[in-house]
Order: structure tokens, then sequence, then C-alpha cells
């Protein structure tokens, strides 16, 4: 049962958050784990397990609150797991809050160098993709100003041009194909698409079923930390519309496969 | 165990990731693995390694002609690790007899076996999963099995105490209620692919072998689900409404909507059903006014 064409596994995993009902309690209950202080507990994932294999391309689906973040977090490592393991074979990219990790006081080029260091990048390798990223970024001279003096929509912008250039084996998407303009995100989609068919194992979490069912060939839906469906991406686009406004699904005669 | 097998195992995951993966930094190296064989802080273990001539770095880590050998001569560890459960210790694994995927049906089985006396039925469930994927011959079985708990109401079942105890309101306890189906995908998958070996007297055989101690689902209506799934027609949101509607009508709440239910009344089967067998420590019993009605119901067959 060995099987080394595993990008990610996630088995068997829970996540349990305690909620108090003030900072106070919080407090008190970390230090001295006091019996006294009351908690409800919120389950954000229950009992989850999949495996998404080296070159898939899979959409996660799922409301506001499902455990789609919760579980993004555990993928990239920021957060752990309450019970279940969660593995990742390759190095990992994210799209998620592009906007921060970044210094304001230094230029939009340095903090390119921050944060694929940040990533694990070695200058060495930062420099030879620094051309490529600050071309895809299209930020003209301002790449040389201090990103303070950036908008929101270049910092997502000078993100996305980080994170997506590092040659990652796992691509980790997070709502973030509305950044910039329609051109801006034309070219993101391609760059998706490209990266996808040279064999990127890519995870994206949206709430546009057209957007999941141009890249992506399976979906994965959750529910209230539960999944709920795990199949083609057509079928788990229809569950999900009929799970969020009870109608049948109309999937769009133009939408189809990227390919 | 010993602290020597132990290392040994630690050290066979960390050259089998080191095969399968860039490390470039020792940092690299991800927690999962330190956690899986309580290591704690893991890199004076790699170091160690990298000394012992396991390891050795051009760039990156790779593994040396000793690590390749160790490897080679560790199936073991290495299928150990690729089964991944949180359930079972590699102790327990090392020390089991049998081909790999018999010591791994022996272990999961008796955690199984565990969890049922414990009473512990969302491990229950995922024991079934991993019966299902390892003993081909009784995958079916497992699947159904893992369905019957998943369409039971058993694990909201503590909620029903905490209400009679007043401890959450009815409102509260109806919220778990009306959420409570969950059924796995891989179970609807697993069902649909193995549908072949399906015969009726399976759903007695589950029923018979789980006993479980509640279930809002007759051996009728399971059947019924099964049939569905099979057809690849299982809808999950309407199996919810049928649930929750028996849920309020054992409880003798207010059912919400007439139009709602779909699938007939109770039937006089699952009336008798229904009785609430309870845990051990809370027997349930048949409410007075329960017995009433099911020897008003009997009278009236008999005429």
């Amino acid at each position: 049962m060995i099987n080394d064409n595993i990008a990610i596994q996630v088995k068997n995993v829970t996540k349990v958050y305690k909620l108090f009902k003030k900072d106070s309690e919080r407090l008190k209950y970390k230090m001295f784990h006091s019996k006294k202080v009351k908690f409800t507990e919120k389950r954000a994932l229950d009992n989850v397990s999949f495996d998404i294999h080296k070159g898939e391309a899979v959409a996660l689906l799922g409301k506001n609150g499902a455990g789609k973040s919760t579980l993004l977090k555990m993928i990239t490592g920021v957060a752990y797991p309450t019970f279940g393991t969660v593995r990742v074979n390759g190095n990992v990219s994210a799209l998620l809050e592009l906007t921060t990790g970044f210094d304001p006081e230094i230029t939009g080029r340095e903090n390119i160098y921050l944060k694929g260091g940040i990533l694990g990048i070695d200058d060495a390798k930062i420099k030879e993709l620094e051309p490529e990223i600050v071309e895809f970024a299209e930020l003209g001279d301002y790449i040389d100003q201090p990103v303070k003096k950036y908008s929101s929509g270049m910092k997502a912008r000078l993100g996305f041009a980080v994170n997506i250039n590092l040659k990652p084996d796992v691509l980790i998407v997070d709502e973030a194909l509305s950044v910039g303009d329609k051109v801006f995100r034309m070219k993101c989609k391609d760059k998706i698409a490209s990266m996808i068919e040279k064999g990127v194992t890519f995870l994206f979490v949206t709430h546009s079923q057209s957007e999941a069912i141009l890249f992506c060939k399976r979906g994965i839906v959750m529910r209230n930390g539960h999944m709920v469906f795990d199949g083609p991406i057509k079928e788990a686009a229809k569950y999900y519309q009929n799970m969020t406004t009870g109608k049948p699904a109309i999937i769009s005669k133009e939408v189809t496969s990227y390919e | 165990m010993s602290k020597q097998v132990v290392e040994n195992y630690a050290r066979v995951i960390y050259l089998y990731y080191t095969m399968n993966n860039k490390v470039v930094d020792i940092t690299d190296y991800p927690d999962y693995i330190a956690e899986e064989i309580d290591l704690g802080f893991s890199v004076p273990f790699i170091k160690k390694m990298k000394r012992d001539g396991y390891l050795a770095y051009d760039e990156a880590f790779v593994v040396t002609e000793k690590g390749k050998k160790l490897l080679e001569e560790s199936d073991e560890a290495i299928y150990f690790f690729t089964l991944n459960s949180p359930y079972i210790k590699v102790e327990e694994f090392y020390e089991t007899e049998g081909t790999f995927d018999e010591r791994a049906i022996k272990l999961f089985t008796k955690k199984l076996e565990e969890f049922r006396t414990k009473k512990k039925y969302v491990e229950v469930e995922s024991m079934h999963i991993e019966l299902a994927k390892l003993d081909k011959e009784n995958a079916l079985y497992h699947y159904l099995a893992n369905l019957c708990y998943a369409i039971s109401g058993i694990k909201e079942y503590s909620f029903i105490r905490k209400f009679r105890n007043k401890k959450i309101t009815r409102k509260e306890l109806v919220e778990k209620y009306k959420d409570c189906v969950y059924v796995n995908p891989q179970v609807i998958l697993g069902i649909e692919e193995h549908k072949d070996e399906f015969t009726d007297d399976m759903v007695d055989l589950v029923y018979d072998t789980e006993k479980l101690g509640y279930t809002l689902c007759s051996r009728e209506r399971f059947l019924e689900l099964v049939r569905e799934i099979m057809a690849g027609e299982y809808n999950n949101a309407s199996w919810q409404e049928v649930i929750t509607d028996i849920f309020m009508k054992r409880m003798k709440f207010k059912v919400p909507s007439e139009k709602k239910i779909e699938k007939e009344d109770l039937g006089e089967k699952e009336k008798e059903e229904s009785q609430i067998i309870g845990e051990d420590e809370t027997q349930d019993t048949v409410s007075d006014a329960k017995q009433e009605e099911i020897a008003e119901n009997e009278s009236k067959k008999q005429a």
C-alpha cells in the first residue's frame, strides 16, 4: 500500500476551536486550564480525509464557514489539526492573503527577495526568477518604490507575481483570481493553466463554479466542517449549487475545461 | 518497544521523505515526521543521520548508498508510514504478525472493537472505512456499516441526554438533529462500486452485528437508502429531512411542515423499531404513553 504519487494527504483531520466569551477567560484557561472557565467548542473540521495526487487540479467548494480556509491553513502549515494528520509532498506556494507579508518600508523589488526568503527560496534562485516576477507584476517604475506607496491592488499583484512564479510543486489559490484588471486576471488564469498543464498540483478554493470548472477536474464540497462530496468537477459544482440554492445547477455551455 | 527500533523507524521515514522530495535546508523537513515519531526537535537527529552516513548534502540533502540500502530493507516501516493512520502506533504494527495488509486489518479490527465498546462512533466509522480499503472481500459490509452509523443519529445521542438533564434547550437539541446526516463520499462511491455484491439480507447482517443502541433509521428505510445510493440517486438534503422528521416525531416535537415529508409516515414496524434502547448507563425504556400507543395499534391490527 505504498503510494509515492500523493501530493497532499489529509487523514482523519479534526480541528476544534475553543470559543470563549471574553479574552480574559481565554487567557485564564490557557494559563491555568481552569475548569471554571466556560467555553463552547466549534468543530471547524470534522474527521476529514482525502488524497490529492501529484498533478491533480482540485477545487474546494463550500459556503463561508464550511472549513475550506481552515483546511488550507493546515495544508500550508499555518495551523495544525487537533487530531489527524496532514502531509504535503513538495514545496507549496499559496496565493492567499496576497496583500500581507510585505515590509512597507522597502521597495517592491526588495520585497520579492523578502517574500521569496520567507517561502524558503534562496537569493540566487530568486535572482533568476526576478525578471519574470517583475514583468508579471506589471508595476512599472513602482517596483522600485517603497510598498507603503502601493494600493492594495498593487500589493496583491506583486504578491501574486511572487507566489506564482516560484515554480512550486503544489499551488494553492484561495479566492485570489480577482486581482487587478481584466487583462491581468486573464494573464493570471493563463499562467495557472500552463502550470497545471506542466504537472503542478493545484488546489483551488473558490465560490465561482465557472472558474472551478475551468481549471479543475475534481471537486470537493465542504459543509459545516464535513466533506460531503468528492468527485468530477461538474458534479461537484451541481452538488454545491443545489446545496446553496436548493435549485438545480445550470452550468453555462460556454464553460468547458481550460484544455 | 526498544529505543533502537523506534530510531530505526525514524531514520527510514526521513530517508523516505528525502528520496521523494527536494530538501534544501534542514528545516525543510516537515513537522509531521517529527510528530509521527514523537521526536520533538528533529534537527539533531537529522544531523546525526548525516554523521552516520545515511544522508549527504550536495546543494540539497541526498540519500547515500548506505541510506538506500536501509530503505530497501525497510518495507515494513515504509508501509506503516504510508498507511498514515492516527489510530495505530508503529510499535503495535511491528508486534503484530502476518503480511503488512493482514497486520493492518488485525489492528484496525481490534481498534474497531475498542471504539464500539467505548461508544466512540466517529472512530468506529473511520475504522470501517480503513477496513473497507484493506479487506476487499468484506469491503461492502464495511461501507454499509459506516453508513448505518452515519444515518442513525447516534453520534448526537449525548445531546438528548443533555436535553433530558436540562443542560441544553429543545431548540439546541433540534439544531443538532437538523444537521446530523453526513455520509462520507468514499462510502457512497464504495457502495456504488460494490453494488453487484449486495443482497437484501446484508442489512440484517449489518444491524445485527453493529447492534446500534440508538438509530433513527429502521432496517426497511436503510434498505431504501442503500438502493438509492446504488442507483446513483442519493440526496443528502432529502435524507436529512427524513431523519429530522423521524427524530421530531420520536421526541414528540412538532414536525415543521407536513409537506416536507416525502417518505411515507412511520409504519407499524418502524414504530416498534423506534424504541429507544439507549446506552448502558442511561437505559431508556419505552414511555408509558408510547406503550399505550403501541398497545392500541396492536389491538387495531387484531381487530
